[in-house]
């Protein structure tokens, strides 16, 4: 058993718990609370005047894959994340400096409908245990003209060609399900997987920016029946009703929407607090490496600077929905009974540039500590 | 006349800090700093009781206007039909429309330097020698927007994205010491385009050979964008053989090879230090360390931070100069590093970058750390201007 005790524990969602302390077993929080006995032989981890932070979640990135796309074809739901994954990649180390424990890795927005993705943690002792769930999603990309890197036939320069290429992939899925349950076809391991989006067993993860692409998506949804989240959503705001009234969620970024251009010209930290007000469920990311994972929590902290968003939305943004976005709120998100024992200890509000994130544990374990690795001067 | 009192004022100068203290500004510049500042009747007063004041906050290396519609799949910042670009100006395209240069107003950010020559989004190539940089005030109108100093610099670049531009071309060299080779050979030509006495009038006027006169009779410096330690000592040899002046523009590995920049009193603008060093476009990003800003400082280099600006927002630029200080940067260095030192290396600083009498009165109010993302800023006065303001009861909050 151990015990962190002393610190100032933010639990995400029991509020925080100041002098608060921690129990684990077996890699899971057992209990949380305020003057809790800890036990002779549990090993304490000292937390006093620190903030105890529970494991952050970021539920868009491209960490172990770089961000690659199968560009032999616009439509390649076959392709899965988890066999391009390279654990070797340094962008885990960089999470963990960032207090980043849980992730969403996936194929890259080249695309159409781009392969699946998966949730994975930052460290651990194996694969199979750090895997939390694959496949997770189904990678599709609302991207169009000088803004896709591969270009030509067959991939779709205009909107209505990108709608085109989707509403044909998932109507051969439709006949495809027919089909096979009459026997009639061989197995096709890409329909399987659509089969699954429209079954609703696997969202559909849609790199999308602007109204136009967004109610385009939502006229196929009403046609053909499946679940979906907008990823990055930059001008999700300006539909936040519509998005709202069918609970669909959005995961924005990378970054606060500060950096702006010509393409999206009503981005800006604002959207991030209209779709939250509009009661969407809203988590950050970074797209590391676009933008670093180690960042992710400092893109939450300048939301507090140019919105009226609280510390305890942000933190939300950056933890729990991103869990729930992400299917596995069962696991991970916050510090409660029953969850994985994935946290990290700060040396001050972790909304602060200047906290320090000084060690990480995942499922009970300490897997980093001491901030970043520096390379010695030759 | 205005007269801002009661702030605890970080001057940036040699006066360092002045709790409870007075800046009083006249026609533009500063006209006193200090407590005890007699305040004239007819002045307008602005009480930041409690708030922090800092100068304008300047950024040493920025892409500002000039790569706005990049993701449109338009953007100028890099001209691509010549190897050796030295006569290219980057005023020449900025966009006075970039809506950036507003919000750099709203940051804080009054002054900073355009430098051609940036990496585009899917094409990871420089050009060596990439144009002249300038040096501008981010507000005002477009058209009016002052220009404190053009050329600034001679933009020029090593590593391997200029590798990669001389190979997608097919003009090679794109080796490094190839690379070099052709840029101590431009160097040399224009060297005996100097010693010659050409230039207009001679009947061989040749605009690129003029421009890197003036680096080589040392009025303006090289811009070296470098990000390997060996690069970043090469370009410490080149400078040396020309006898030029040189700054480091991303240093990457600057805190390998810190004795040896320490030693050539060479400056260095690093960053943005917020970017991934697991990218796999960018090797060169491998040993990126949050670390650097501090080590360098610590080791007497004179450091500036960069946002590279849109690589960053301009507003990300005091949060930038948090996390150096969260990485070990002595608070006070940080700050200098987006305003003095900033305003220094870009030849400036006899008009920006502190808040002392007779420089531009450029000045930022801050409600807590202006090195925390959660502080806001409550007022910016650019050329004695108050151009955001949510100090002053009844004003809307910028």
């Amino acid at each position: 058993m151990k015990a962190v005790t002393g610190g100032k524990v933010l639990t995400i969602t029991q509020g925080e718990v100041e002098g608060g302390v921690v129990l684990i077993e077996d890699g899971k929080i057992v209990a949380v609370g305020r003057g809790l006995q800890v036990p002779s032989d549990a090993k304490v981890i000292d937390a006093t005047g620190k903030h105890v932070v529970a494991g952050l979640i970021d539920a868009h990135t491209h960490i172990g894959a770089s961000g690659f796309s199968e560009t032999t074809s616009p439509v390649t739901p076959h392709v899965r994340g988890i066999d391009a994954l390279d654990l070797r990649d340094p962008g885990f180390d960089e999470a963990l400096e960032g207090g980043v424990t849980t992730i969403i890795t996936t194929p890259g927005s080249a695309n159409v409908i781009g392969g699946t993705s998966l949730v994975i943690k930052t460290a651990g002792r194996s694969l199979k245990e750090r895997v939390l769930r694959n496949p997770a999603g189904m990678k599709m990309a609302w991207r169009k003209g000088t803004n896709r890197p591969s270009q030509g036939p067959p991939y779709p320069v205009s909107h209505m060609g990108i709608a085109g290429v989707l509403r044909n992939a998932l109507a051969e899925t439709q006949n495809y399900m027919v089909r096979r349950e009459k026997g009639e076809v061989a197995e096709d391991l890409g329909k399987e997987m659509l089969a699954k989006v429209l079954r609703r067993e696997l969202p559909a993860r849609i790199h999308s920016f602007t109204p136009v692409e967004l109610l385009a998506i939502m006229r196929v949804q009403d046609e053909f029946g499946f679940d979906f989240t907008v990823e990055h959503g930059f001008e999700a705001h300006l539909v936040a009703e519509q998005l709202a009234e069918r609970g669909i969620p959005v995961v924005y970024g990378p970054g606060p929407g500060t950096r702006r251009h010509k393409m999206f010209p009503q981005r800006g930290p604002h959207g991030a607090a209209i779709l939250h007000k509009a009661g969407i469920k809203v988590s950050l990311q970074t797209d590391h490496p676009d933008r670093s994972i180690k960042e992710h929590r400092i893109f939450g902290a300048i939301l507090l600077r140019y919105t009226d968003l609280t510390p305890d939305d942000v933190l939300r943004m950056l933890t729990i929905n991103g869990a729930e976005i992400a299917g596995v709120a069962d696991r991970v998100g916050s510090i409660e009974p029953g969850k994985d024992a994935d946290f990290s200890i700060f040396s001050d509000h972790p909304l602060k540039v200047q906290a320090r994130v000084e060690q990480v544990f995942i499922s009970g374990d300490k897997v980093w500590e001491g901030g970043e690795t520096v390379a010695k001067p030759y | 006349m205005l007269a801002v009192v009661n702030a605890r004022i970080h001057t940036c100068g040699p006066g360092r800090t002045i709790d409870g203290g007075t800046v009083l500004v006249q026609n533009g510049k500063i006209a006193a700093v200090g407590t005890g500042v007699g305040i004239p009747d007819q002045a307008e007063t602005i009480d930041a009781r409690g708030m922090v004041m800092t100068p304008g906050f300047v950024d040493a290396h920025t892409h500002m206007g000039m790569s706005w519609q990049e993701l449109a799949g338009e953007a100028d910042t890099n001209e691509s039909t010549g190897v050796v670009n030295a006569h290219l100006r980057a005023i020449d395209s900025v966009d006075p429309k970039d809506i950036a240069f507003g919000d750099a107003v709203e940051a804080g950010a009054t002054t900073v330097m355009i430098h051609p020559g940036k990496l585009m989004v899917w094409r990871q190539t420089i050009s060596p020698i990439a144009g002249q940089s300038v040096v501008m005030k981010t507000h005002g109108k477009m058209a009016r927007r002052e220009i404190l100093r053009e050329p600034a610099g001679m933009k020029m670049a090593f590593g391997d994205a200029v590798a990669e531009f001389l190979t997608s071309r097919n003009i090679g060299p794109n080796s490094r010491m190839g690379i070099v080779g052709l840029v101590r050979g431009v160097l040399h030509e224009a060297q005996q385009y100097r010693d010659k006495g050409r230039g207009n009038g001679s009947g061989d006027r040749d605009l690129k050979l003029e421009a890197l006169s003036l680096v080589l009779s040392r009025q303006i410096p090289a811009h070296v964008h470098v990000h390997r330690a060996d690069d970043i000592l090469t370009v410490l040899r080149l400078g040396q053989e020309f006898g030029i002046d040189l700054v480091l523009e991303h240093a990457t590995e600057g805190h390998l090879v810190v004795e040896a920049l320490a030693e050539s009193g060479v400056p260095c603008v690093v960053g943005p230090i917020t970017r991934a060093r697991s990218s796999r476009a960018m090797r060169e990003l491998q040993n990126l360390s949050q670390k650097t800003p501090g080590i360098l400082a610590a080791a007497g280099v004179k450091v500036a931070l960069m946002t590279d600006h849109p690589t960053e927002p301009i507003q990300f630029l005091p949060i930038i100069a948090g996390e150096a200080v969260r990485e070990g940067m002595v608070p006070e260095e940080a700050l200098k590093a987006i305003t003095i030192n900033a305003a220094e290396i870009m030849g400036v600083a006899d008009r920006v970058g502190s808040i002392e009498v007779g420089k531009d009165a450029d000045l930022v109010v801050h409600d807590g750390d202006p090195l925390e993302a959660m502080t806001r800023i409550r007022l910016v006065v650019a050329d004695g201007q108050v151009v955001v303001d949510s100090l002053r009861q009844g004003k809307e909050n910028a």
